[in-house]
Formats: structure tokens, sequence, C-alpha cells
């Protein structure tokens, strides 16, 4: 039988359609633009408060005109002393904060698109507790320097990476679920082996330097850790912002993927040792640092949508911001008290984080 | 035009598809009917290039389309999955607009030609008043209607769906249906698996009846629902007129034997 002709409003009798199309463009530009600009002015605003604040204040016209000369702009006369300390203590530091949580930010968004769980965070893989049994291993055999101690905590990450790989090879599936198994493993069995170190740990001095690693310090970062990271955090935000309209499409499910045009197996391949790289190199100058990858991603998401391709630069940002503003915050804190950039960012996380789990399950109830 | 060839397919040790053959041209539509487990779902799969057979092929004007690159195969050849589950927010039209994602290049941004076949997708499907909101809020029905969108606005000659209608009510069963046929007689290829027997006869041109990974009966919908062929594949008893008011077949199933 013939089938009957298809009128335009098929189905439920629509009324006639207000454009989707142009309302929905305007406003995706005004919230990547928006969002985009307005977290670079929080980044410039925190990384400019960071770096006037501490034992030797720098008044904010100093800071712009130090950096400024650095820029070959001279704006005006600045002390020798304060030259110094924005140019060899605070802003290394700071600039290390500013890459290792763009790092976390963006490896956080990635490995919650990829595993379709907004629980997922950028050590899932375990490539932190591997990263994290190289830097104690270098600690306790006392061969930790400024060198050193990365670089064992980012072979320690590169082996753990493997590792993963390898054994998911091994087994016959090659889906995400024994990834992430063999992660959960391997995060259980790096971690007894750290305890097991710290455990006989060789001496006071040591140990103290494995506690602060482990809760995640800042303290004394030099330009030599900001070389050390930055070409890996550069690499992996321009080689993950490639793939962002593959993660859209990716979370719609693998077959939906795949019939809408993603190498689905490729692109996760790629991703996942790129967020695990990126998060290996941003621990390897900071140690663990907790909550940045988990909380980033989701602020942004309630705030601008869903889309990655607003969403990674979004969280690689506000990482940024969150880790700058952390540290500063563990500096500034009264004497008696020290607390560590690590254990900052978790106190100031975890209550955001629960805030955001009531707020967003009460507006989709 | 879909072409299978002396396909097998397995999973693990078991064969689930064997000995398929099957064709399709363009201004047709075909339903894949049969029972739990006859394989249609993965015939379907199989020809939208996500199995690979273990012999035989399936073609695609000619070439084989496990050979094609995903983002070729996806401009010619659209699939709407049973269900699929979302865990992050996006709205019913940023997934219609992901229909667009094999005609785009990778760093471009949709451009007006593709918000315009977005738009006329879910005007199709009746989705254009569900465009702003989030897909977790969408009834099963209203998602699947959605997802069909976003694979009318792939804007693809072959279009494969795999229980399209399963949560629909009986009019946007049909209006789906009618939809699909539609496309079909427009000139492209539909392949549609469903359950409803008398739906898949009175829309499709042509019915493939599955049974334990074979193809018992292909061909119009008279040659293939017959007593014989359903007490074969289904064990029913079971009787076939011909209905006055629809003029098409109406399968009455009595007892299992």
């Amino acid at each position: 039988m013939p089938a009957p002709p298809v009128p335009d409003r098929a189905v439920t009798g629509d009324l006639p359609a207000r454009s989707p199309r142009r309302r929905s463009r305007r406003r995706a530009v005004v919230t990547l633009a928006a969002t985009l600009g307005g977290l670079v002015v929080l980044l410039v605003v925190a990384g400019g408060v960071a770096i006037s604040l501490g034992p030797v204040s720098v008044p904010p016209g100093d800071v712009v005109a130090i950096l400024a000369e650095h820029l070959g702009v001279p704006l005006g006369e600045v002390t020798t002393r304060e030259a110094l300390v924005v140019e060899q203590i605070r802003l290394p530091r700071v600039l290390v904060a500013v890459l290792v949580g763009a790092a976390l930010g963006l490896a956080g968004s990635v490995m919650q698109a990829l595993f379709g769980n907004p629980l997922a965070e950028p050590g899932v893989t375990g490539v932190s507790a591997g990263a994290a049994v190289g830097a104690v291993l270098a600690i306790t055999s006392g061969a930790a320097g400024t060198f050193v101690l990365p670089a064992a905590a980012f072979a320690g990450a590169l082996l753990t990476v493997g590792a993963v790989y390898g054994i998911a090879a091994l087994s016959r599936s090659r889906g995400l679920a024994t990834v992430l198994l063999v992660g959960i493993a391997l995060n259980a069995l790096l971690g007894a082996v750290v305890s097991a170190l710290v455990a006989n740990a060789p001496d006071e001095q040591s140990l103290r330097g494995i506690v602060f690693w482990l809760q995640g310090d800042l303290d004394a970062r030099t330009w030599e850790h900001v070389r050390l990271v930055l070409l890996p955090v550069l690499a992996g935000v321009a080689a993950t912002v490639v793939f962002s309209r593959d993660l859209n499409v990716m979370l719609l499910g693998d077959d939906a993927a795949r019939t809408s045009g993603v190498d689905v197996a490729r692109t996760r391949n790629v991703l996942l040792v790129l967020a695990s790289l990126l998060t290996g190199a941003a621990v390897s100058v900071s140690g663990v640092i907790g909550f940045v990858g988990l909380v980033a991603p989701h602020v942004i998401r309630l705030i601008a949508g869903p889309d990655h391709r607003l969403l990674l630069p979004a969280s690689a940002l506000l990482g940024a911001v969150f880790l700058v503003s952390a540290d500063t915050a563990a500096r500034m804190l009264p004497a008696p008290v020290t607390l560590q950039t690590g254990v900052v960012t978790a106190l100031a996380g975890a209550p955001v984080f629960l805030l955001l789990v009531l707020w967003s399950r009460r507006s989709t109830a | 035009m879909i072409v299978v060839d002396g396909l097998r397919v397995e999973a693990g040790k078991s064969v689930i598809l064997d000995g398929v053959d099957l064709t399709v041209p363009p201004g047709r539509m075909l339903a894949l009917v049969g029972p739990n487990g006859a394989g249609k779902t993965t015939l379907l799969r199989t020809i939208a290039g996500l199995h690979r057979p273990s012999r035989g092929r399936v073609l695609l004007e000619d070439r084989p389309v496990h050979s094609l690159r995903p983002q070729v195969l996806a401009r010619r050849i659209a699939y709407l999955p049973q269900d699929t589950a979302l865990s992050f927010p996006f709205t019913a039209y940023q997934v219609t607009l992901m229909g667009r994602h094999p005609h785009m290049g990778r760093f471009a941004l949709e451009g007006a030609a593709d918000h315009e076949a977005a738009e006329q997708a879910m005007a199709a499907t009746g989705t254009t008043r569900l465009a702003d909101r989030s897909m977790a809020t969408l009834s099963g029905g209203e998602r699947q209607l959605v997802l069909l969108a976003k694979a009318l606005a792939q804007d693809a000659p072959v279009l494969l769906a795999d229980e399209p209608v399963s949560a629909l009510d009986l009019r946007h069963q049909l209006a789906v249906l009618q939809l699909l046929r539609a496309c079909a007689d427009a000139g492209r290829t539909v392949l549609v698996v469903l359950h409803d027997l008398n739906l898949a006869a009175r829309y499709c041109t042509e019915l493939a009846l599955l049974a334990g990974g074979r193809v018992l009966a292909a061909g119009e919908p008279a040659h293939v629902l017959t007593p014989a062929h359903l007490h074969e594949a289904y064990g029913v008893r079971a009787v076939v007129r011909r209905d006055d008011v629809t003029d098409s077949l109406t399968v009455t199933a009595l007892e299992t034997t």
C-alpha cells in the first residue's frame, strides 16, 4: 500500500516552529565568549593577587611594572628586591600553579567524557598513584632533587599507563570497563606500595618530604619546574582540543558515535593516553593534588553546558584559577597554621562539590 | 543499495548469523522480523559496520562497509540504536545537530546548512518543541524521536533503525513508520527491526524473517507471512488474513506449539 505523504510537522502537530537555530547559535556564541573571557580575567586577577601578596608585599602597580619590563615595556622604577622576589619566587610558583591546574582541569573533563561518568577524575587510570611511587622511591633513596624528583614521578606515571594498557590488551575484552577495573586494581596496589615505603622510610626528613609530596605542594617551585611541565601541558591542551566535537558525539554511546563518523576506538585510546600523560606531567611537579580535576568540569557544565568545545578550554582555565587561588590561600594563612596546596584544594573543593551535587540533583529532579 | 552476501558473524564461540544473503535496493523499506535472539540486531549492526563478519561481506554501492572510514561510512549510512543513555545534559537540539558530525571538518563550527538540516529533521519528527529541553528530562519515547531526528539530520542515503517504535504510543508509532516509508519513497534505502508483524506488513515494502541466525524467508509480506513460516520461526500456530480497513496482512497468533 502506498504510504501517505508526510506533512511538515508529521508527528505531534507542532505549532509553527520558532527558529531554534538562530536562538541556539546566538546563545552559544554569547556563552562561549562570556565564559572564556570571564575566566581569563579571573585568571589574570588571581595571578596578579598571588604575585603581589606575601612576606614582601609588592603593590599591584609594581607587579605590572615588573612584568611589563620583561616584555620590553618600561613602565617605571621598582626596587631590585621586589623584582627579585617576583621573578625568582612568585612568578614561577604562579606559573606552575596555572599549568598544573589547567592540566588537571582538562584531564578531568576528558576522563569524565571518556568514561561517561561525572565522577571520573584525572587519576582514574592509576597515573597519580604511579607518579607517587616514583616520587616516594626518589625521596627514600635520597636521590630527590629539582630535576630527579619530577623525572622519577613522571617515569612512574608512564610505567603505570603502560601497565594499564598492557594488562587491558592481554584480556580479551578491550572495553573501557576493563581499563577502569585495571585502573582500580593498580590504584590499590600502588597505594599499598606507597604505604609500605612510608612505613620503612629511612629518616624523619624523608618521611616529611613524602608526606608533603603526597598532599601536593607548590612550595619552592622554580623556573626549572615551569620548563619541565610547560611543553607537555601545552601539547596536551592543543591535542585534546582537536577532539572536542568527537567527545560530544561519543557521549551518545559507542555505536551511535561510530555510526556518526567517530573512530571510537582510536579516539579513545589517544585521549586516554593524552589525559594520563597530562595528569602525570602535572602531578610530577606538584605532587598529588585532588579535587581540581573533579570540580572544575562540573562547575563549567553547570554554567555553560556540556559542549566540549567550550568545556575543555574552560575547565583548563578554571582549574588554573582554582589552583592559583588555593595556593595563594595556602601561602597566606596566619603563622602557626601551615596547610599545603593540596590540602587547601580538598578543603575548599569537597564542600563546593557537595553543593554542586545538591544543586544539580535539585534542578533535574 | 545494500547487498549482504554469505554473511557469518560470531561472538566468542557462538554463531549469531550464518549464511545470510539479502539485497535491498534504494526506494525500498525492509523490516527485519523474527523471534528474540534470531540475530536481527546483529544483522543491522553488521550492516552499519559495527560488527566484523567472520565470513561473507556487506556491500554498500559495491564497496565492503568494513573498508570505509567511519566518517565516510557515516555520510552514507545513518543508524538509530535501540536506546541511548546520555549522562550529560545535552539539549535535544544539540543532539540532533550531532547528526551533522560526519559532514563537518575537524575544526569547523556548524554552518547554516547544518542548522537547516537539524531544524527540518526536528520538524519532521515533531520534536521542535523539545529543542531546548535536556535529553535527561525527556521520556523514553521523546528521546527515541529526537534520536530519529539526529539520524535524519545525518542525511544519509541509507537509514537503519533498530526498533524505532518500541517506546512509542500508538499515534507516534504510525507517524514514525509513515516518516520512514516516506524516506524510502523519496529514494532512500530503509532497514528497520520491528517486532510488530502487523505494522511491518502494513508499512514495509518487504520483510526478512530471521530465525536461528538464518533468513527463513524474504520478500513481499504475503510471501513471508505464512502460517508455515510463522510456525517454524516463532513456534506458534497463527492465522494470516488481509485486513479490510488497511488492506494489509494481519497476523493473529492463536497458541504456542
